[in-house]
């Protein structure tokens, strides 16, 4: 197994490279200039050129990509933004903090969710209960997050005043004292988290509600209801294990998804995370951003890839012998 | 000029130039509020309060060196003070850092004499030695200020002491003022160590220290940015509010219902949509938003492509010298012709389109001079009105019908279609271009509307000039300046994107410069006028107006064409209309 996480690791270092290059090229490519924000219609071509001096625009795309890897590389300085000056690796880190929260709340609400109803769900498949919660996890998979975050705030910001329906804090969240703090985020991020956690929910609900129907018609659970398993175990102990591994590959790519998610989720919430950092920078054409950005998101997919990768292996010995394994 | 991306409105500083008298000193003078519920009529101003503003964008650097968002110069205005601020009629000024100034026209000069009360809010007295600084700034080549064509008449500027400047100019004229007050005073005992070169990224752009009436307090990125009352500001009791903060929300919808909700007492920039049912909430007494409208500083148009693309590409990939490079362009085989642009004009009904998107709150437009200046004469435009018919004779008369019965006219087989470009997201723009489509329909031409990300379409518009038509819209300076759009010394840069060439025209605009007397300056603007209005480089579709609400316990808040943040440091809160979030931060 150590040998296989080895090869795993080293795989994904050819990777990433790839990906991070192919990414600059796309940007960098892409119609469209970054010092077009600058222009002013009584600008010198001179001044132009100080502008795209400043940003290194001016040199060919080899030397910019040749620049920008060996500062990555040898320094960790993704450089500044074309935007407001900024270290690009400040930005993301002061932006990291809310993704992170809003992500990691939204994949436990979704984890708890999804796999509580879908267990649920199978054991009562077929009856009305079934088919009532099958339709409202189908409404929720085929939902846009951005209209279900509108339909929230309209709700329970607007209609029902019962939750902010923006930004992390209150205004006065200083003047508040250390419970009130709590309970101001928390409240904050209700909302944010169940639009993004919501969808989530349910797609695991189908995964899991298909592997346990499945799992309660094989024949190994036959096997041990017939040698007086109690429910209980059947339930837990055989079913939900099997039904477990996809969900457990499927995380490798929801915890990319959630990134995604958010960012939409980030601009409609006014939360100010990496997808609100992001969708500036798109705009703006803040190419040190974006690849700074574009870096960690790949960074991020090849790590929980690996991580479902071993997690797997844990769960099924049978990926670790097997001849395809790691 | 165009801010590319976010909300996504180009800013364009129409720049320099006109207006200014070549009178002596001005003399502060008092504002004068008329009586009523904005405008109580009190002794007792009460100070205290804060004021929520959204915004939607985060403000990219509170330094006035690179500050280009509206949000950011509006929170740059709070914090930082200019010499002078010019007053409502534009053509005057009222003193802020400088007490009063003497303009000498024989060796053309102006002498500041400053303040010698006001402060920095790190409390180190203001000199003339900062006003020196900030100069030497605004024309550092490594800056590159947007605002540094106003300095290029300037030949030098000096202290001789403490309170007193010297602007002197190369020549003699009417903008002398609005040349040596533009731009906020810098504080050079702060920034003069640090490199030009480094200032882009110095952390003063985010921790500013200026000498307005408020001072920086924080900034929690892309959420909010507080600014605190300045205590030593030089206007003696001002000002009111204790503080203002700047919510970013970038979600419109977001926005506006934390108005309602009363989270946030200013919103600017509203659409006229969501404007008119705030009109109707405060009309009928069940709102305590505050609706404000004024003629804004923007306006929309249709500019023609008048140069053929291609020999355009052609010329430029050749090196062609720019002396001959005009000889060299073919003109554009649909827009090329006067005719061929005021049948399309004549086919567009702009007053059905104007009331459609703004929902009335835009005026019509038919020329190149905004109706907020002095120079601004209706009567000098061509009048195109609305005739399809006679759209459509036009360009029978130009050789286009319908010889094949497809309903789109042609042309020795070439069909009279075209796209007709705008920025995606624009709505009000989007709405424009449909519109335009169908109508231009009714007479046979096929304009397809293409709607590209804000960089894209700047990129095939401004430097390439790879495009047919376009629907954008322009901000406008406070002085008229249309010679970065038509004149032929600015036909190679980006914002001449027509291929508008006219000798005429650039007579007329010289002159207009170069003239020492108002009235004859505002003769070569109806000149100007009647000039554009008749060749129709741009089909100009409406003038829009600016819709703001702000919460109705803020009294005292002047607002015009100049915009909202007129007297900021003169807003203030009767004790009895106070809220908790006026309250809260005294605890």
């Amino acid at each position: 197994m150590f040998h296989g996480i080895v090869r795993r690791l080293l795989s994904a270092i050819p990777t990433l490279l790839i990906g991070i290059t192919l990414c600059f090229l796309i940007i960098h490519l892409a119609p469209g200039n970054p010092a077009m924000r600058f222009l002013n219609p009584s600008q010198s071509a001179e001044t132009q050129e100080i502008i795209r001096e400043r940003f290194s625009l001016n040199q060919s795309l080899m030397v910019q990509y040749g620049h920008w890897l060996e500062r990555v590389l040898f320094h960790f300085d993704f450089g500044y933004s074309f935007y407001n000056g900024k270290s690009c690796v400040a930005v993301l880190a002061s932006a990291l903090k809310p993704t992170l929260l809003l992500s990691f709340w939204a994949l436990i609400f979704a984890l708890f969710v999804g796999i509580s109803l879908g267990i649920v769900a199978a054991t009562k498949a077929d009856t009305r209960f079934d088919r009532i919660i099958n339709s409202i996890m189908m409404v929720f998979i085929s939902t846009p997050a951005f209209w279900l975050g509108l339909m929230l705030i309209g709700l329970f910001t607007i209609r029902l005043g019962w939750l902010p329906g923006s930004h992390l804090h209150s205004l006065y969240y200083d003047q508040l004292n250390g419970f009130g703090q709590i309970l101001d985020s928390v409240r904050h991020l209700i909302l944010p988290v169940l639009t993004l956690g919501l969808p989530l929910a349910a797609t695991l609900f189908k995964y899991i509600r298909a592997g346990m129907v499945d799992a309660l018609q094989s024949d190994y659970i036959l096997a041990a209801k017939a040698r007086g398993f109690r429910q209980s175990t059947i339930l837990w102990k055989y079913s939900l294990k099997n039904s477990l591994l996809p969900v457990v590959s499927l995380l490798g790519m929801i915890i990319p998804a959630l990134l995604s998610g958010a960012l939409i989720i980030e601009v409609v919430f006014a939360l100010p995370g990496v997808g609100r950092a992001m969708v500036t920078a798109v705009f703006g054409r803040d190419y040190p951003i974006l690849m700074a950005g574009v870096s960690l998101a790949f960074f991020i997919v090849i790590l929980f890839n690996i991580i479902a990768d071993i997690i797997n292996m844990i769960l099924d010995p049978r990926i670790q012998t097997g001849s395809g394994g790691l | 000029m165009k801010t590319p991306g976010r909300t996504n409105l180009f800013q364009i500083c129409l720049s320099c130039l006109i207006v200014i008298l070549l009178s002596s000193c001005q003399k502060s003078r008092p504002r004068q509020f008329e009586h009523s519920d904005l405008y109580p009529k009190t002794d007792h101003i009460q100070d205290g309060g804060t004021m929520v503003i959204g915004i939607r964008a985060e403000p990219e650097s509170l330094n006035p060196l690179f500050a280009l968002s509206q949000s950011s110069r509006n929170i740059i205005g709070l914090v930082f003070s200019r010499l002078a601020d010019i007053n409502e009629d534009l053509t005057s000024f009222s003193p802020r850092l400088a007490k009063s100034w003497e303009i000498f026209t024989d060796n053309p000069q102006i002498i500041f004499h400053l303040r010698t009360d006001a402060l920095w809010q790190d409390r180190t007295p203001f000199t003339s030695n900062d006003v020196v600084f900030t100069y030497q700034m605004h024309v550092d080549s490594a800056i590159a200020w947007d605002g540094i064509a106003y300095k290029q008449n300037i030949s030098s500027v000096e202290a001789p002491n403490d309170s007193t400047v010297v602007f002197s100019f190369y020549q003699n004229s009417r903008s002398m003022l609005m040349d040596a007050i533009e731009g906020y005073i810098l504080p050079a005992h702060i920034l003069q160590n640090i490199p030009p070169e480094d200032l882009f990224t110095a952390d003063f752009n985010r921790h500013p220290i200026g000498t307005g009436p408020f001072e920086f307090g924080s900034w929690v990125d892309m959420q909010t940015l507080t600014l605190l009352k300045n205590n030593n500001f030089y206007e003696p009791g001002k000002p009111h509010l204790d503080r203002i903060i700047f919510r970013i929300i970038p979600d419109n919808f977001n926005l506006l219902n934390q108005l309602k909700a009363g989270e946030i007492d200013l919103v600017e920039g509203i659409y006229p949509k969501d404007y008119q049912t705030i009109l109707q909430n405060w009309n009928q007494g069940q709102s305590i938003i505050r609706p404000i409208s004024y003629l804004g500083r923007r306006y929309d148009f249709i500019g023609w492509n008048m140069i053929d693309p291609e020999s355009y590409r052609f010329a430029i990939e050749a090196g062609t010298p720019p002396d001959a490079i005009k000889d060299n362009l073919k003109p554009n085989t649909l827009f090329g012709r006067q005719e061929i642009r005021a049948a399309l004009t004549m086919a567009l009904d702009r007053g059905a389109i104007m009331n459609t998107v703004n929902f009335g709150m835009a005026v019509p437009l038919n020329g190149p001079v905004p109706p907020i200046l002095a120079s601004y004469n209706e009567s000098a435009n061509a009048s195109w009105e609305y005739n399809p018919q006679r759209a459509k004779a036009l360009l029978s008369e130009q050789g286009w019908i319908d010889s094949d019965g497809d309903n789109i006219l042609d042309r020795n087989g070439v069909s009279f279609e075209f796209e007709l470009l705008t920025e995606s997201g624009n709505l009000r723009w989007e709405q424009v271009a449909t519109i335009v489509q169908a109508q231009l329909a009714d007479i046979g031409v096929r304009a397809t509307p293409r709607f590209l990300e804000p960089a894209l379409l700047y990129g095939k518009l401004l430097p390439a000039k790879d495009f047919d038509a376009v629907v954008i819209g322009w901000s406008v300076g406070l002085t008229p300046d249309f010679s970065p759009l038509f004149h032929s010394a600015t036909f190679f840069t980006p914002f001449h994107f027509t291929g508008y060439y006219s000798p005429e025209y650039d007579r007329l605009d010289e002159l207009s410069k170069t003239t020492l007397s108002d009235a004859k300056a505002r003769e070569y603007y109806n000149e100007i006028a009647r000039l554009l209005s008749n060749d129709l480089p741009y089909t100009w579709l409406y003038y829009r107006m600016e819709c703001s609400a702000v919460h109705s316990r803020f009294k005292d808040i002047i607002y015009d064409k100049r915009g909202i943040y007129i007297n900021p440091e003169d807003w203030w809160i009767p004790q009895g209309e106070r809220l908790y979030i006026d309250k809260v931060f005294q605890k």
